[in-house]
């Protein structure tokens, strides 16, 4: 019997947040979102639940005047995605 | 992207795909800027330096253009890093490569004392400490043009030195023909350190931002 995805990476932009994370040390808030294309109040809310998950670690600072948000996968979400693409290998049998 | 989209496994793949594909190319984009800020400089001062010097100019005054490479070198990067990282994700390449040419940044300044208190080659120590940065650079990005570049430039820094030993073996011959032989072997030498420039950044820097330039606009 397959494994059930993880419910909380099995979701478009949750998926597309954590895939940007993976390749690098950290990305802009404002990056993720011309990236993914996502509303910002949208965004913001995916943000949150992958962050108390323990997902990812949201620092908010200032770059200037200009106020910034940046985002990291953490252990424990690199985990999650390596688990979530293992998955993913077992259901289309790569 | 919408969260509550029903999301099949092929679609989950080819976000995966996507999002990795697209990140790599945004850190990839800038990397050719520098090498052109760095190489455009050195050439276009060393040239200068040429002239000057062939030209018998206020030669003290002159000497001091050579700064110009650090000055415009140094607050040109500062100008690109900060534009590009105000939206560009930081990766792990990047800390590698600020890493290898901080380690440069101080092995010069190394040199440059060396180069002052022995009298050793600046322009030797400063082309093959280049070189070395420029094949690690490549070798950490995986830019096969710049181990390439980074390597040729290592090979022709000797060409530095080896016009020192011919100045040694022949340099009577050329002064009893009426040549100054140490200002011919300077002058030669400034425009080998010209070359190995336009080879070791120059050529490299506008295969970079091409490439970047094609990735961004396909």
């Amino acid at each position: 019997m397959l494994k059930p995805l993880n419910p909380l990476l099995h979701s478009e932009l949750r998926l597309a947040i954590i895939s940007i994370l993976i390749g690098v040390e950290e990305a802009d808030f404002v990056y993720i979102r011309t990236e993914t294309g996502a509303t910002a109040g949208n965004l913001s809310v995916q943000i949150d639940k992958l962050q108390k998950a323990g997902y990812i670690s949201v620092d908010k600072g200032f770059r200037g005047k200009m106020p910034r948000t940046v985002c990291r996968i953490t252990d424990s979400g690199r985990e999650a995605f390596t688990e979530y693409v293992d998955t993913l290998r077992e259901y289309l049998k790569m | 992207m919408n969260e509550e989209k029903h999301l099949d496994e092929h679609r989950s793949i080819e976000i995966i795909s996507r999002m990795i594909a697209d990140t790599s190319a945004h850190i990839d984009s800038e990397s050719g800027k520098y090498f052109l800020l760095w190489g455009y400089t050195t050439v276009l001062v060393s040239l200068f330096e040429y002239v000057a010097q062939v030209s018998h100019l206020a030669i003290p005054l002159c000497l001091w253009a050579w700064f110009l490479i650090p000055a415009v070198g140094g607050i040109g990067t500062l100008i690109l890093s900060r534009r590009a990282t105000a939206t560009r994700p930081k990766s792990y390449l990047d800390r590698s490569v600020n890493a290898v040419w901080m380690v440069f940044g101080l092995s010069f300044g190394m040199a440059f004392i060396a180069a002052i208190v022995y009298g050793a080659s600046i322009l030797y120590l400063t082309a093959l400490l280049m070189g070395m940065a420029t094949v690690i650079t490549g070798k950490i990005c995986r830019h096969k043009v710049l181990t390439i570049a980074g390597k040729a430039g290592i090979v022709l820094s000797l060409l530095i030195p080896a016009g020192h030993l011919l100045l040694r073996k022949y340099g009577a011959a050329l002064l009893s023909s009426g040549i100054e032989p140490v200002e011919a072997i300077l002058y030669v030498e400034i425009l080998i350190f010209a070359l190995i420039f336009v080879v070791m950044m120059v050529i490299p820097g506008h295969i970079l931002y091409n490439r970047s330039k094609r990735v961004k606009n396909a």
